[in-house]
């Protein structure tokens, strides 16, 4: 079976290319082709979020005496990714090009640097701890 | 893994690193003033006590500068620890490094070598600083995968190659005789570009470019091999004078170059982000430069072999200098700003904002910070001087239109990353007087 970190990563590629594609389309002008990708980023980002990471991972590994400072620290930055995401949204109903991949290159890197903390660090504590929620994913 | 004195939150204030980005542009605005100021007499021998100075403001002044900068910066964000010493030690070294080299660059350009009596000290406290904090760091067994492990190799080197340096600056300020340019200066120009700048611009590699530009990891195993590759390589060359061994060294270090650098371009190739990035480009540029540089030094070390060392063998050094520092290691170092700028200035205000996420919807984003068409400009600026310097090496005609726009392109970076800066305060005092109102 796949560790918490294997698919986890995997889930964070995932989002990557999901994102790449609706960046694509916004950049050659294809609005209709970006409101499409959109929702497949947008349904893929918070299953990542909400549901994988704060509906089971963060409490599961809370319930394991895991570190609490790096699971707050976490938690706070999906709170500022989602508000670049909502913002994201906005410029995209609006179709403002400039907008959109300016808010876009900034939610990537703060993404990439947040998917390198939890990979490097917290998914490997998750493996130690709560290595068994893998099944659940 | 230890989980103890472990964070996720080690992000430095944004002032240590950008004391080290923002005067970096000024040092190559120097060089490029001093190379319009000296004609084409720089250009008329590698070892000019001018070029030597512009060399140094190059190498030091811009290279240095924002690579210390940036590993403040990176270190403790791979790594989950922060540097020991904060801001204390961050100033120690940004002030000895800035004033010794100018005292540096300064003796070359007067051939009063007794300036070199206060830039040595500097200098050696500048880096002995700096290279403690980082083994303190660095002993503690710290996660970061391939990138850390290639940076310990250009920690090393870079020990080694100011080393050297200073022993060459000693000899010049009178301190032990002073033999003609001999291996200890090659060796000290090897340790300096093709340990320290190629040794760290690999390891940060592993790091940005799959996450920058989503494309595939670098092989695990390749990544492992070519630092202990160049490494080895340096350190055959160093000790071992047999002249197969130093032809096989010098062979190793050049292919163990044009591997990574396929491999970088291979991997941009088959990014899954593809529109347009400027950052993409200096890549692609800078590891272009890398694998001609690395052909040419074979030709020229093979060269001088069978026919001695003429004219045209000089140009062909000044050539694969120019090629290694402007086109390798700069393009990939001002690319590698027009992201990292923008990102920490947009990091730190939202880290402002977290007691008001409302405040979110206001902030800049990385595109309002440093626009697109201001990085467009830099990367053509950047192409056109770096043509025009290859054009002055062979003909001294382009020294002058290559010194302007070599001092143009420093212009435009400095004026760039000022405005971010000016962008990151007006907006840091927006969020200050909406939260106190
Ligand atoms: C404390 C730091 C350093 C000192 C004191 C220093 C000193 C010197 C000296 C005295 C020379 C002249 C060699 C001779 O004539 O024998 C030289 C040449 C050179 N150094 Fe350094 N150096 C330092 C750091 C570096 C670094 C970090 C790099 C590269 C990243 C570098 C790159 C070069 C190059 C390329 C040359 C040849 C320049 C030319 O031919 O015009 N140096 N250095």
């Amino acid at each position: 079976m796949p560790s918490i970190s294997a698919i986890m990563q995997d889930n964070h590629r995932h989002c990557d290319e999901l994102y790449a594609t609706v960046e694509e389309a916004v950049a050659n002008g294809d609005w209709d082709g970006a409101e499409r990708s959109w929702q497949a980023f947008s349904a893929e980002f918070h299953a990542h979020v909400d549901q994988r990471e704060e509906g089971q991972l963060f409490p599961a590994l809370e319930a394991a005496n895991g570190p609490a400072g790096p699971v707050a620290v976490m938690r706070s930055e999906h709170e500022q990714m989602r508000a670049l995401v909502n913002q994201l949204q906005q410029s995209l109903t609006v179709r403002d090009r400039e907008e959109f991949l300016g808010l876009g290159e900034t939610l990537m890197l703060l993404t990439q640097q947040h998917n390198m903390k939890e990979e490097n660090i917290l998914y490997p504590i998750m493996d130690q701890l709560i290595g068994e929620q893998a099944g659940e994913l | 893994m230890r989980m103890q004195g472990l964070s996720l939150e080690t992000i430095p204030p944004i002032h240590i690193p950008f004391r080290f980005f923002l005067s970096a542009p000024w040092m190559g605005l120097l060089a490029g003033l001093a190379l319009l100021w000296s004609g084409t007499g720089a250009f008329s021998s590698p070892w000019t006590p001018t070029l030597l100075g512009i060399t140094h403001l190059l190498t030091l002044g811009f290279m240095a500068m924002v690579m210390l900068g940036a590993m403040f910066q990176l270190v403790p964000v791979i790594s989950g620890r922060l540097i020991p010493g904060g801001a204390t030690v961050a100033t120690l070294v940004y002030s000895c490094l800035l004033v010794g080299l100018l005292l540096l660059s300064f003796g070359f350009f007067s051939t009063n070598y007794s300036f070199f009596m206060v830039a040595m000290p500097l200098l050696a406290a500048a880096f002995t600083i700096f290279l403690l904090a980082l083994a303190w760091l660095m002993m503690r067994g710290i996660g970061g995968g391939d990138s850390i492990f290639g940076m310990r190799f250009a920690a090393m080197s870079l020990l080694i190659a100011v080393l050297l340096g200073l022993l060459r600056a000693g000899a010049y300020a009178g301190l032990a005789p002073l033999p003609g340019m001999n291996d200890t200066a090659n060796i000290h120009i090897a340790w300096g570009l093709g340990g320290w700048t190629l040794l760290l611009v690999m390891a940060a590699s592993y790091q940005v470019i799959p996450m920058f530009h989503v494309t595939p990891s670098y092989p695990v195993a390749l990544a492992r091999a070519l630092p202990v590759a160049v490494f080895l390589s340096l350190l055959a060359l160093t000790l071992v004078e047999l002249p197969v061994v130093q032809g096989l060294a010098l062979a190793c270090l050049s292919a163990s170059a044009v591997i990574y650098a396929l491999t970088t371009i291979y991997l941009l190739n088959r990014r899954k982000r593809k529109i347009a990035d400027i950052t993409a480009r200096y890549w692609r540029l800078s590891m272009t430069c890398l694998s001609l540089a690395a052909l040419l030094t074979l030709v020229t070390y093979f060269k001088a072999i069978r026919s001695g060392v003429d004219a045209l063998q000089l140009q062909l050094y000044i050539g694969l200098g120019i090629l290694l520092i402007y086109g390798f290691a700069i393009s990939v170092i001002q690319g590698m700003l027009q992201k990292i700028v923008p990102f920490l200035c947009y990091l730190h205000l939202q880290r402002r904002c977290l007691a008001n996420l409302q405040l979110l919807k206001a902030l800049p984003h990385m595109g309002n910070i440093i626009p697109a068409a201001h990085s467009r400009w830099q990367f053509h600026l950047h192409l056109g001087a770096l043509i025009l310097l290859l054009a002055a090496a062979v003909n001294s005609l382009f020294c002058w239109p290559a010194a302007l726009l070599m001092s143009a392109d420093f212009a435009w970076l400095a004026y760039t990353l000022s405005r971010a800066v000016s962008v990151y305060r007006k907006s840091m005092m927006e969020i200050e007087t909406t939260q106190s109102s």
